[in-house]
């Protein structure tokens, strides 16, 4: 037994299946709140083709809830971080990273992970993943909620009623977020590629699976659009 | 005056954050400019007319409002000027 299958064994899944998540490519957009605990959890099932982009950098107010924050990466690059952090768990890591992503970016993706905190990202996001007929995992937190699907053919812009003429900039947002609302949702969109790719079942858009921390029934589901 | 930029990072946060234009910010020297409440190797914690401002080596500045009132564009940009110039005074940016 390698070290790869020696580390990923309790994963309780069978060599294909381990082997599709080791060399399936996960792109991540986004590596705060959401985008961190998507790499973590990705990199624990075995994951060795990774994309990533962020353009910021590491704050202080960052630490709450992201899990890349620490003393050690404050005021570093969060895709330098990143992949420092992923070396640490997987040294055979293959890591690509830009501080940019935009609609003209060359995906290489199997799948396409949403760790942004906007609405405009998302949409490009989504738009892109329809276009090269890819997955694209929707997640989203804000304050102790959060939200996950996967978008395949159903359109973003319906699922959120967009209008045509979308001033995209009214709907930025600065999300306060708490830790466990990130670490859920970051894990739930991990989790969701990762059953996408093992055609096990996963929430496909219009459904959507939410959460509130703060509710006395954590998870319901809904239907977007 | 040396370039720098001058962003409101989203909409919901109140404060401002100054990026200068590939330059960096020496925090040893800054600390002898500005009254240090906290630091560490990458970032200095400071007060600059009565706003908190976070010093970080890479060359950006994060200065947060006071309460619920908004430091807003014009007065972010006053704040943001002279706090520049001040620290390119004392060179405190290389």
């Amino acid at each position: 037994m390698d070290a790869y299958e020696e580390k990923f064994a309790r994963n309780m899944l069978n060599k294909s299946h381990q082997e599709k998540i080791r060399s399936a490519n996960f792109t991540i957009v986004g590596l705060g709140g959401t985008g961190g605990f998507i790499l973590e959890n990705l990199l624990r099932m075995g994951a060795e083709n990774l994309s990533i982009f962020d353009h910021d950098r590491f704050e202080l107010s960052n630490f709450n809830r992201q899990t890349l924050a620490t003393e050690e990466f404050l005021d570093m690059p969060k895709v330098h971080a990143a992949i420092a952090r992923a070396k640490t768990i997987n040294k055979n890591i293959k890591i690509t990273s830009s501080s940019h992503f935009d609609e003209n970016t060359q995906l290489n993706a199997t799948v396409l992970l949403d760790g942004t905190d906007n609405i405009k990202s998302k949409l490009v996001m989504a738009q892109m993943a329809r276009k090269k007929k890819i997955p694209y995992v929707f997640c989203s937190a804000l304050a102790s909620r959060g939200m996950v699907s996967i978008f395949t053919d159903y359109k973003f812009e319906d699922a959120f009623q967009l209008p045509k003429d979308l001033e995209l900039h009214h709907y930025q947002t600065c999300p306060s977020i708490i830790c466990p609302a990130a670490s859920l949702a970051g894990s739930l969109a991990a989790s969701q590629a990762v059953n996408f790719l093992l055609k096990k079942p996963f929430v496909k858009a219009p459904d959507a699976l939410l959460f509130d921390l703060d509710k006395p029934d954590i998870f319901w589901r809904a239907k977007l659009g | 005056m040396m370039d720098f930029f001058v962003v409101e990072p989203c909409t919901s946060s109140n404060g401002i954050e100054i990026k200068l234009k590939d330059k960096k910010i020496n925090l040893k020297k800054a600390a002898e400019v500005l009254p240090s409440i906290g630091d560490s190797p990458v970032v200095m914690l400071t007060k600059f007319e009565g706003y908190s401002v976070s010093i970080y080596a890479s060359g950006r500045i994060m200065v947060k409002g006071n309460g619920s009132k908004k430091i807003g564009a014009k007065k972010g940009s006053s704040l943001a000027k002279k706090l520049v110039l001040l620290l390119e005074k004392n060179s405190v940016i290389d």
